[in-house]
């Protein structure tokens, strides 16, 4: 099989990451070979398939730290998890909140339901202008959809300040951690519903993700069929997490995302986030003040995404990580990054940047690698 | 009057299904997942099956997981009879 260069020095992790645990293909290739249809019957092969499931539901509770497994509905990514809460929830005569540093899994589905929309703007570091909350709200004010974590910039929104005000003032909040969880601490006492990806931080198969709720909501039905239940019903159950898992579920890529997120919180989140701040501090600090590179982001926070995203004068950004990808066998993400108004606030719409993101898989070695190549490629 | 053989559980649902079978295994108790029998019509296509011992701790645990949207039938012969568990 041809699939080009695989050993590379990969610094895409905020696009998916690459290097997993071994348990997590391990669990993959087993439940690909040995389970059944999850929920369906009672014989070995598909209740082992509901009950690792299940499993998956706990460990992912466990981690956002929520005591109910079944507050956690699984779909294929957090962009179908976006499009579903939203979709479900948000009619065309509210008004929602969102800010300027969302991707569009937020931003299209949002646009889509013909809601009137106002955005919490950010400064020129990406810092969402919190404060600005009060003076956006009306009388329609029904949700506030935002990102706990720019996947542009790395800079984490104060979510808890936030969700003070939206209980406040009757808002729920719906909020994007598709960059966050399995990166930095996620509470789930910080917003009312929260969407999810498997395949970044959490270690899991691409095509697995999720919603998780903290109470019930009135979701409009989205998807309908089998379920292994209520067979003789015209309507899907509303309750979680079956309004959300229609059909066969993917046992092999949940078998494999329990895995990951066991990996998680046996090691714990706090050792994973010291290590990654270690690689992104150490790769900030070899190229900060190199001349024409402009890195962006809030890098005195006490706490951040392990991302380092720049611009290289003279390069686009495509240009950039080709250069790194041919030159240096290093990769990286180029582009808008599916953040069209945050770049356009950064005005860096026209090239876009160059997104360095680090996993805990990385190495204190690669880093120093990418140092080399940026200070090579800036030095002209 | 026979006493039943065993009691079967019913859910709403297979999710809440495996979690008190989860449940009810975490508690040390013999339970087995079952198809759900035919002459009962109410609840999702699996249940649980455990014995005339274990059904009132079994009923306590579940409530304590908040599990309590079930059904309860004791089977006597080929025949389920629904009931509300009393140890009484």
């Amino acid at each position: 099989m041809g699939f080009g260069r695989i050993c590379m020095i990969y610094f895409d992790n905020s696009a998916t990451t690459l290097k997993k645990p071994s348990e997590v293909a391990e669990a993959v290739r087993y439940a690909i070979n040995h389970f059944g249809n999850a929920g369906r019957s009672f014989y070995d092969a598909s209740a082992a398939a509901s009950r690792e499931i299940y499993a998956a539901r706990a460990e992912i509770a466990k981690l956002i730290g929520s005591d109910e497994p079944l507050s956690v509905a699984f779909t294929s990514s957090a962009t179908e998890s976006l499009n579903l809460v939203i979709a479900g929830l948000v009619r065309e005569s509210d008004h929602v909140i969102s800010t300027v540093l969302e991707h569009n899994s937020v931003l299209r589905p949002l646009y889509l339901s013909g809601c009137e929309l106002s955005f919490m703007d950010c400064d020129e570091l990406g810092s969402p202008d919190i404060g600005s909350l009060k003076s956006l709200i009306n009388a329609k004010t029904k949700f506030l959809v935002c990102t706990h974590g720019s996947n542009v910039t790395g800079n984490v929104t104060d979510v808890r300040s936030l969700y003070e005000f939206c209980m406040a003032n009757e808002i729920t909040m719906i909020l994007d951690i598709a960059q966050t969880f399995g990166s930095i601490p996620v509470d789930f006492d910080t917003a009312d519903i929260f969407c999810f990806t498997g395949h970044k931080s959490l270690f899991g198969p691409q095509g697995t993700g999720g919603i998780i709720t903290t109470r019930d909501f009135d979701f409009d039905i989205m998807k309908t069929g089998g379920a292994g239940h209520g067979s003789f019903q015209h309507f899907q159950s509303k309750n979680m997490p079956d309004i959300f898992e229609v059909g066969t579920l993917n046992s092999p890529g949940l078998y494999g995302l329990q895995k990951g997120v066991r990996y998680i919180n046996e090691l714990g989140i706090d050792k994973i986030l010291e290590k990654t701040t270690r690689l992104m501090n150490l790769f900030y600090d070899g190229i900060v003040g190199l001349e024409n590179v402009k890195i962006y982001g809030a890098f005195s926070e006490s706490i951040r995404l392990p991302i380092v995203s720049l611009a290289v004068a003279g390069f686009t950004s495509p240009e950039l990580a080709e250069r790194l990808y041919k030159d240096f066998d290093i990769a990286t993400r180029a582009g808008i990054h599916c953040a069209p108004l945050l770049h356009k606030r950064l005005d860096t719409a026209d090239s876009g940047l160059v997104r360095f993101s680090f996993s805990y898989f990385n190495t204190e070695d690669e880093v120093e690698s990418g140092i080399s190549a940026l200070r090579e490629i800036a030095h002209g | 009057m026979d006493n039943p053989s065993e009691y079967v559980i019913v859910f709403s649902s297979t999710n809440v299904a495996i979690k008190a079978e989860q449940c009810l295994l975490e508690h040390g108790m013999k339970v087995s997942v079952m198809p759900l029998p035919s002459q009962i019509k109410a609840g999702c296509g699996i249940c649980l099956r455990t014995s005339p011992d274990n059904i009132s701790a079994a009923l306590e645990a579940l409530a304590n997981v908040q599990i309590s949207e079930i059904g309860l039938y004791a089977r006597k012969g080929s025949a389920y009879a629904k009931t509300d568990f009393t140890d009484g």
